[in-house]
C-alpha cells in the first residue's frame, strides 16, 4: 500500500513553491543595493509572516511599510531616503506579485505603482493615467453593483480610493504646471536659490530651456497671482485631506453601526493604501530643483522626444496660461468631488430606503397566506392568541422553536403544544390535509393559552 | 426505516465516538444525500477515527489514502501496466466504497483534481477509458485548519463537491473523561459489527430523494442561497450545486428524523454545514475577523420563516 503515513514526513519538508521564492527573495537581495537590503529582509519577514496568518494574500497591501525603515533611520537627505523607500516598496512589489502565482494575492494595492513609473517625465501623462485609474475604480464599483443587483453600490473602500484617487488627480494637475510647493518647502526653496550652486543650476536650467515647462514661475506673466494661487491650492489640499479623513471617520462609523467590532483592523490596508498616495503626493509636490522632498533631479528632467512633442502640440502661450488652467481645473474638480460624494450617498441611501426596513439586503420572503385549512388556521389562531399574552414569535423563528421556547417556560403545555405542533408540520410543511383533527386542533389552539399566565 | 437504519448506527458508533452525536447524524446526513463529507479540525479530535468506525459499521469497503505532496494522480486512479502483452488496469485506492482521503490539502492541485470527476460522476476516466466507481461512493476527506505549512488550499471547485464541512471540536469535560476510561483497556473499535451493506444504503439513497419539500420551504431554502450571494462580505456565494446541496441533505435530516417531510428547522440546521466552506469572504471582511459562520448564522436570522402569520 503505498499511501502509508511514513510519507508523511516529506510533506513537512521544504515545498517547491518555498524553494523558488526563497531563490526569488535571496536574488532581489543579491541585486538590491546594499543600503537596501535591511528593509527588503524585513518585507521578506513580513511576507512569512503574513502566510502563516490569516491574512495570507495581503501582503500587497503592507509592503509599503518596510520601506520606510529609511525614513526612520537617519538618512543622507531625505531626498535619499524618499527613493530608498521606493525602491524598496517596488522591489516588494514585485516579489508580492510574482508569490501570487503560488498564492492569491490582493493585486490591487500596487495600481498606484503606476503613477510612480509615471511620475516622470511627463505630470501630464501622470494625470491621464491616474484619471484612467479612477475611472477603471468607477467602473469596477458599477460591474460590482450590476453583478449584487443594485442599481449603485459603492462601498466604503470604493469611496476612499475614489477620494484619495480624485486628491492625487488634483494635485498631479497642480504639478503639471504650478508645481506649488508646500510654504515649508518655498522657504527651503529660497533658502536653496540663494546659493551659487541653486543659482547656476537654475540658470543652466533655464538655458536648457527644459525646466521653464515644469516649474518656472518666474517668467510667468502670473507672477503676481501666484502668491494667492498658492495659498488657495494650499487650501485645496487640505480641503481635500480634510475629506479623506471625514470618509475614514464615516466608514469607521459606519462600521461601528453595523455591530462590527471595532477593531480597527479594517482600516490597516486603507491607512497603508493612504501612505503609498501620500509618498506619491510628496515626489509630486517637489523637486530637487526646488529644494523639495523628491528623488533626484535627473530623473525628473523630461525626455527631449517629450519636449518636441509639446512644442509641436501645444500652441504658444499655452504653457504660460497652464497655471491659471490648472487653478480651475483644480478648483473644477474639487467641486466635482464634493458633488460625486453628494451623489453617492443620495443614492445609496435611496436605495437603502427602496429596501424592506428589518431587511436591508435579502429578497423579502412574501409569506403565503393561503391558510383555508382549519388546522392551519388554528395554529393562527393560537400564535394570534400568545401574542396577546406577549408571547409574540419572532418572524425568523421557526414554529418549532417557538414551542420549545414556550414549552420551557411552561412544561405543563409541553404535551399538547408539541401535538398542535405536530399537527400542524403535517399539513403546513407535508402536504397533508387531516379534517378529521381539525376539532382537535382547535381545541389545543384555545386551550394551550390559557395555561399562560395574562400580561 | 431511514430513521431505524439511522438508530441502529448511531448507537453503534457512540460505542467508539464519545460526545459527537450530533456530527454522527450530520455525517449519516451526508451520506444518504449521496454527497461527500469534508471534516475539519485540529489534529487529535478524532477525525480519522470517525472515518473509520463509518465505514466499519456501514459495511462498506474502506481504503484509506494519505494524501502527501508527492502523491500523483495515478496513486489514487490507478494505472495501466503491460503484462504477458497486454495493458490491464490496475485500480488504485479510489475503486472502494469509502475513500478516506487523510489530510487532503496536503495533496496538490493536480492530486486534488483527480479526485473531482470521481466526487461528481462516480467515475474515473483513464487513457481514454471510463470506469466506473462502486457504488455508494464515499469519499471523507480530513483537513487540519491550523497548519498551513506546506499545505495547499483546496479549490473552491472541489470545496463544492464536499456536500458538508463538519468540525468536531473538543469534547465536553464529560465526554473525555468517558474517552478515557472507555479506551484505557479496551479499543471499541474492534468490536464494532457492520450493520448495513452497500445494496441498503444505496436504496435509502434513493428513499431519501422522495422526502417532500414544500415550495414555501423551496423559496425560503432559495433566499437563504440568494441571500450569500449579496451579502456584501461575500466574494463568492453559494452555487447552484450548493443550493441542490442543501436541498438533498434537509431531505437526509427530514428521513433521519422519521419525516417524509422537510421543516424549516432542517433548513435552518443544515446552512452552516453545507453552505459555510463554499463562501469565499472578501480580503476586507475577513481583516475585520468576519467568519462565514457568522454571515450565515446573519443571513438565516434576517429571512422570515413561512409560518402562518
Amino acid at each position: 500500500m503505498p499511501f502509508s503515513s511514513s510519507r508523511q514526513g516529506g510533506s513537512r519538508g521544504l515545498q517547491p513553491h518555498w524553494v523558488l521564492l526563497i531563490a526569488l527573495g535571496s536574488s532581489l537581495l543579491g541585486v538590491a543595493a546594499p543600503e537596501l537590503r535591511l528593509g527588503l529582509l524585513l518585507g521578506l519577514g513580513l511576507f512569512v509572516y503574513l502566510w502563516r496568518s490569516q491574512y495570507r494574500d495581503g501582503f500587497l497591501w503592507f509592503s509599503v511599510f518596510p520601506g520606510l525603515l529609511h525614513l526612520l533611520s537617519s538618512p543622507a537627505s531625505w531626498e535619499q531616503a524618499w527613493f530608498n523607500w521606493f525602491q524598496t516598496t517596488f522591489l516588494l512589489w514585485i516579489f508580492g506579485l510574482l508569490a501570487s502565482k503560488f498564492q492569491r494575492q490582493e493585486r490591487w494595492a500596487v495600481w498606484p505603482g503606476l503613477g510612480l513609473l509615471v511620475l516622470y517625465p511627463s505630470g501630464l501623462v501622470l494625470a491621464l493615467l491616474l484619471g484612467l485609474h479612477l475611472l477603471w475604480g468607477l467602473m469596477r464599483e458599477w460591474s460590482l453593483a450590476q453583478s449584487h443587483g443594485h442599481r449603485f453600490w459603492w462601498s466604503s473602500a470604493g469611496l476612499v480610493a475614489l477620494v484619495l484617487s480624485g486628491a492625487v488627480l488634483f494635485l498631479g494637475f497642480g504639478y503639471l504646471e504650478v508645481g506649488w510647493p508646500s510654504p515649508t518647502v518655498r522657504m527651503e526653496q529660497n533658502h536653496a536659490h540663494e546659493t551659487p550652486a541653486a543659482t547656476a543650476a537654475q540658470e543652466a536650467s533655464e538655458a536648457s530651456g527644459l525646466g521653464v515647462r515644469w516649474v518656472h514661475p518666474a517668467g510667468s506673466p502670473l507672477k503676481p497671482w501666484l502668491p494667492f494661487l498658492n495659498q488657495a491650492l494650499d487650501g485645496l489640499q487640505l480641503g481635500i485631506l480634510l475629506i479623506v479623513a471625514l470618509v475614514l471617520v464615516l466608514a469607521f462609523w459606519g462600521h461601528r453601526a453595523r455591530g462590527r467590532s471595532g477593531r480597527g483592523s479594517f482600516l490597516l490596508p486603507v491607512l497603508a493604501v493612504a501612505l503609498t498616495w501620500a509618498m506619491l503626493l510628496a515626489g509630486l509636490r517637489g523637486s530637487s530643483q526646488w529644494g523639495g522632498l523628491a528623488w533626484p533631479g535627473t530623473l525628473e528632467q523630461p525626455a527631449a522626444s517629450v519636449v518636441e512633442w509639446q512644442d509641436r502640440m501645444l500652441p504658444p502661450g499655452f504653457i504660460e496660461a497652464g497655471y491659471l488652467l490648472a487653478f480651475l481645473m483644480a478648483l473644477g474638480g474639487f467641486f466635482l468631488l464634493l458633488g460625486t460624494l453628494y451623489v453617492v450617498f443620495q443614492l445609496r441611501q435611496a436605495e437603502q430606503d427602496d429596501l424592506p426596513a428589518h431587511l436591508p439586503q435579502h429578497p423579502q420572503q412574501t409569506p403565503r397566506t393561503a391558510i383555508q385549512d382549519p388546522i392551519r388556521e388554528a395554529y393562527r389562531t393560537f400564535e394570534q392568541q400568545m401574542q396577546h399574552l406577549g408571547w409574540s414569535r419572532p418572524p425568523f423563528v421557526s414554529s418549532a422553536r417557538f414551542a420549545e421556547e414556550l414549552a420551557a417556560r411552561q412544561p405543563q403545555v409541553k404535551a399538547p403544544l408539541f401535538r398542535l405542533l405536530e399537527l400542524y408540520q403535517q399539513v403546513r410543511y407535508g402536504g397533508r390535509s387531516l379534517p378529521q383533527h381539525a376539532q382537535e386542533a382547535r381545541r389545543l389552539a384555545e386551550e394551550i393559552p390559557r395555561r399562560f399566565p395574562s400580561p | 426505516m431511514i430513521a431505524s437504519w439511522f438508530l441502529r448506527i448511531q448507537q453503534q458508533i457512540e460505542q467508539a465516538i464519545v460526545g459527537k452525536t450530533e456530527v454522527v447524524r450530520q455525517a449519516l446526513a451526508a451520506l444518504l444525500a449521496g454527497g461527500h463529507l469534508l471534516l475539519e479540525d485540529v489534529p487529535g479530535t478524532g477525525k480519522t477515527t470517525l472515518a473509520r468506525v463509518l465505514a466499519r459499521s456501514l459495511g462498506l469497503p474502506y481504503r484509506r489514502a494519505q494524501m502527501t505532496p508527492d502523491l500523483l494522480p495515478s496513486d489514487l486512479t490507478g494505472v495501466y501496466s503491460y503484462h504477458n502483452g497486454e495493458f490491464r488496469f490496475r485500480p488504485g485506492p479510489i475503486f472502494t466504497n469509502v475513500l478516506l482521503a487523510d489530510e487532503l490539502n496536503r495533496a496538490t492541485p493536480k492530486t486534488q483534481s483527480a479526485l473531482l470527476e470521481a466526487m461528481q460522476e462516480g467515475q474515473v476516466t483513464l487513457e481514454g477509458q471510463t470506469h466506473s466507481l462502486p457504488q455508494p461512493f464515499w469519499v471523507i476527506a480530513t483537513q487540519n485548519p491550523i497548519e498551513q505549512e506546506g499545505t495547499y488550499r483546496l479549490p473552491e471547485a472541489q470545496l463544492d463537491r464536499f456536500i458538508c464541512r463538519l468540525r468536531l471540536h473538543y469534547p465536553e469535560p464529560q465526554a473525555e473523561r468517558e474517552i478515557l476510561r472507555r479506551l484505557r483497556s479496551t479499543i471499541p473499535e474492534e468490536a464494532l459489527q457492520p450493520l448495513s451493506s452497500a445494496e441498503e444504503i444505496v436504496q435509502l439513497q434513493k428513499q431519501v430523494r422522495q422526502i417532500h419539500l414544500e415550495p414555501d420551504l423551496e423559496d425560503y431554502l432559495l433566499s437563504i442561497v440568494q441571500a450569500t450571494r449579496q451579502a456584501h462580505q461575500v466574494l463568492l456565494g453559494a452555487s447552484p450545486r450548493a443550493a441542490l446541496a442543501l436541498q438533498r441533505f434537509t431531505q437526509a435530516q427530514a428521513a433521519i428524523a422519521g419525516r417524509d417531510f422537510v421543516l424549516p428547522d432542517d433548513i435552518q440546521t443544515a446552512v452552516v454545514p453545507v453552505l459555510a466552506h463554499r463562501l469565499l469572504l472578501h480580503y476586507e471582511a475577513r481583516l475585520e475577523g468576519a467568519r462565514a459562520e457568522q454571515i450565515l448564522a446573519e443571513i438565516s436570522n434576517s429571512i422570515p420563516v413561512p409560518v402562518e402569520v
